[in-house]
């Protein structure tokens, strides 16, 4: 299966559709299934694979058949996810039909996670805090529960500022124990407030998972003509010179994206930049693929050992 | 090149319109909306941004499609028969001076003139000094093949009968005209040919017998009139010692002069020469160059008063419509008795080479005269050729459709530059450029 564009993906307007696409794009190509549950229950043995992890081997078996069996385990909930989104209005850009808005992209990357932990067992939360509504939604496991995520992430607009450590702070008060928290956020708003409160969660001893969002235009201005920039979402208009400012702009977003990804990285924080003009699948893929292989967590969307 | 419609090139002053707003639009810049300003450092603004090498490209494509579009409404061709014509136009020659015979050694500066004059009405011309003409045509006929146009040969010399064949064109190529100019003998005086006082002689004269034609140095026309007399076969000379005629013309400074210093003709031979002149010489086609006064029979005397022509003198020529073309008296300030001619006829006229041709006739004297012998007048003019088609192969005719086929290769590059100011617009991130705008610079 071809990777999907972003441009196919915005032109889904089914959420659950995009994301179970995004979900068999994960899928493609993987040698063993990536999603085990952290506290399982013996389920039946398997023929062992070259990359099986040696601690599931039976060694018992083993010594009695003198051939590899792998263990495997009846997948139980054991691990809540909170996603928190941005919804503010920079999250609405791009908004121009040709691709996907940031927020749309960051819904579609998080019902695609909430998929793919709720068929493998987990519970999975939402929280959104705007300026005017929001939605928290305790985690929870099953499809009913899926299906009313998934209605959320597709009714949220882009609008107004975002209080990330707030929403941050609600998300990690709803669990209860320790558990998984993924961001998905541009990280434009009160970077020091958000950074800080990621640290604090970490520091609580839940796993966090900051997946920052940047589309094609943010990352370099393109052109070169003379262009009066207006905020999203204070409305402070700037003129600038696109072809004089585009050097010092695209460095200073790199070094913002460094210093986040620094930021996290010192906290134990996993940093995930998503490029919104790139299929989420794969980038995805290989988070998850390489979080496995990583060997601190039990699972890719499982909690890292401490 | 031809225009279909010339009336549409008048719409190439559109071409400024684009220019102008180019220099003084200031549409203001586009807006984006952005999700964050904290990157997005603020630029200082100039007025106007026309100095940008890209805007000046847009402003350049921009006015060369209108340009092609403007001139392909116009509609350009070039038909074949404009090919024709720059052909037929065109006229190469070679002029061979004969320096051998006694015309030329009795007057080589007037000999030169008269060859350097040819050169000069020419659009293409070369002049060849030679002992033999005859053995200089074959060169000058292959030189001729690969000219453009009409070509022609023009042998300036005296034409002393043993000195050249009867058949002198047979030695060209027959697409080729073969003229004569000949020289006489008898001169002494150096000039040019645009001035008064020139003697216009047969060549068979004798160097006492001349005719002046007087006129206005000033007139460029005479100087056309001099060139036609020579063409049909009339020496020019600068006259001797020895007067007998002169035609006076219009315009010349003299004129009133000489008709105050006239006296009614009273020489004998002067008397002859008049009767002569006025019996058998001009079966003129006066109708097209005389302008006869429109108030019928009282013409003649409005003329005569308009001019201060005497009473006494003697009309010698009159248009069909009865106005008078020519007077006569005689001269009695030159040394000799002079015949003195006097027209209300323009310089340029053709009529006016006709006059003078026929007063040479009338007062040429017989050939037998004549100490040297030369190749008659007839034979002179059996020479002359009819103006061979002008060679067109040099160019290449073009089609019928030609016009049409322009047309649209201009379209196509309409097209084509459309494409490129869209792609260059493009190119400037989709702002309309050229039309001003705000600059920014950091």
């Amino acid at each position: 299966m071809s990777s999907l564009s972003p441009a196919v993906v915005a032109a889904i307007d089914d959420l659950e559709l995009s994301a179970r696409l995004v979900v068999e794009g994960l899928r493609t190509g993987a040698h063993r299934s990536p999603f085990h549950g952290f506290s399982t229950e013996f389920r039946q043995h398997r023929p062992y694979m070259a990359g099986d992890d040696l601690k599931h081997l039976d060694w018992k078996l083993f010594g009695r058949s003198d051939r590899l069996y792998s263990r495997q385990f009846r997948e139980t909930t054991n691990v809540s996810i909170m996603l928190v989104l941005d919804t503010s209005a920079s999250m609405g850009f791009p908004n121009d039909s040709a691709q996907p808005s940031k927020l749309r992209y960051a819904a579609i990357v998080a019902a695609a996670l909430a998929h793919l932990a709720i068929a493998q067992g987990h519970a999975v939360g939402l929280m959104t805090t705007a300026a005017q509504s929001g939605v928290m939604l305790k985690a929870r496991g099953g499809r009913p529960h899926l299906r009313s995520l998934i209605a959320q992430l597709d009714g949220l607009k882009a609008e107004g500022s975002w209080d990330g450590a707030r929403a941050m702070s609600l998300g990690a008060q709803l669990l209860q124990r320790r558990s998984l928290m993924i961001v998905l956020s541009d990280f434009y708003d009160n970077e020091e407030g958000v950074q800080r409160e990621l640290r604090h969660i970490a520091q609580h001893g839940h796993d966090v998972i900051a997946m920052q969002l940047l589309s094609a235009e943010e990352r370099s201005l393109a052109g070169r003509a003379a262009i009066e920039f207006e905020d999203l979402e204070t409305g402070e208009r700037r003129m600038a010179d696109v072809q004089a400012i585009s050097a010092d702009y695209a460095q200073s977003v790199a070094a913002f994206v460094e210093r986040t990804r620094q930021s996290a990285a010192s906290a134990g924080i996993d940093h995930i930049l998503l490029p919104t003009d790139q299929p989420p699948e794969i980038i995805l893929r290989d988070y998850l693929r390489q979080r496995s292989l990583a060997g601190g967590s039990i699972g890719p969307l499982g909690l890292r050992r401490r | 090149m031809s225009w279909g419609s010339v009336g549409a090139l008048t719409g190439l002053l559109l071409v400024a319109l684009p220019v102008i707003i180019h220099l003084l639009g200031k549409d203001p810049a586009t807006r984006r909306t952005f999700p964050t300003l904290r990157f997005i450092t603020a630029s200082r603004l100039l007025p106007t941004r026309w100095s940008r090498i890209h805007d000046l490209l847009l402003l350049a494509i921009r006015c060369a499609v209108l340009t092609a579009a403007i001139v392909a409404l116009a509609r350009p061709y070039r038909s074949q028969t404009a090919v024709a014509g720059d052909n037929a136009a065109r006229l190469s020659r070679v002029v061979v001076l004969d320096t051998s015979g006694v015309g030329y050694r009795e007057n080589p500066s007037g000999a030169r003139a008269v060859a350097q004059a040819l050169v000069g009405s020419a659009n293409t011309a070369v002049l060849v000094t030679t002992n033999d003409p005859t053995d200089e045509l074959q060169g000058a006929a292959s030189w001729l093949a690969h000219e453009p146009g009409l070509a022609e040969i023009v042998v300036v010399s005296d034409f002393a009968s043993e000195r050249y064949p009867e058949n002198l064109p047979a030695l060209v190529a027959s697409s080729i005209d073969v003229r004569t100019v000949r020289i006489g003998r008898g001169d002494n005086a150096s000039t040019s040919v645009v001035a008064p006082g020139f003697a216009w002689r047969a060549s068979p004269l004798p160097a006492a017998l001349s005719v002046d034609l007087i006129a206005s140095p000033q007139d460029a026309d005479f100087r056309d009139a001099v060139l036609r007399a020579v063409a049909q076969g009339v020496a020019v000379d600068r006259s001797g010692g020895s007067v007998r005629a002169a035609v006076v013309l219009s315009g010349a400074d003299v004129r009133t002069q000489l008709l105050q210093s006239a006296l009614a003709i009273t020489s004998p031979s002067i008397v002859r020469l008049a009767a002569r002149l006025t019996r058998e010489s001009f079966a003129l086609p006066l109708n097209a160059d005389v302008v006869a006064p429109a108030d019928g029979p009282g013409a003649q005397g409005t003329e005569r008063a308009s001019m201060a022509v005497p009473a006494s003198a003697v009309p010698i020529a009159r248009a069909r419509a009865g106005a008078v073309a020519l007077w006569a008296l005689e001269d009695s300030v030159t040394a000799g008795p002079r015949l003195l001619l006097f027209s209300t006829l323009p310089v340029r006229s053709p009529t006016v080479a006709h006059i003078v041709a026929a007063v040479v006739q009338a007062i040429a004297p017989t050939e037998s005269a004549i100490g040297v012998q030369v190749l008659t007048d007839s034979v002179l003019q059996s020479w002359h050729r009819a103006p061979a088609a002008p060679k067109s192969a040099a160019v290449r005719p073009a089609p019928a459709d030609a016009g049409a086929s322009l047309a649209r290769l201009l379209w196509c590059a309409v097209l084509m530059l459309l494409g490129l100011e869209w792609f260059v617009r493009r190119r400037s991130s989709g702002v309309i450029v050229g039309l001003g705008g705000h600059d920014a610079e950091r």
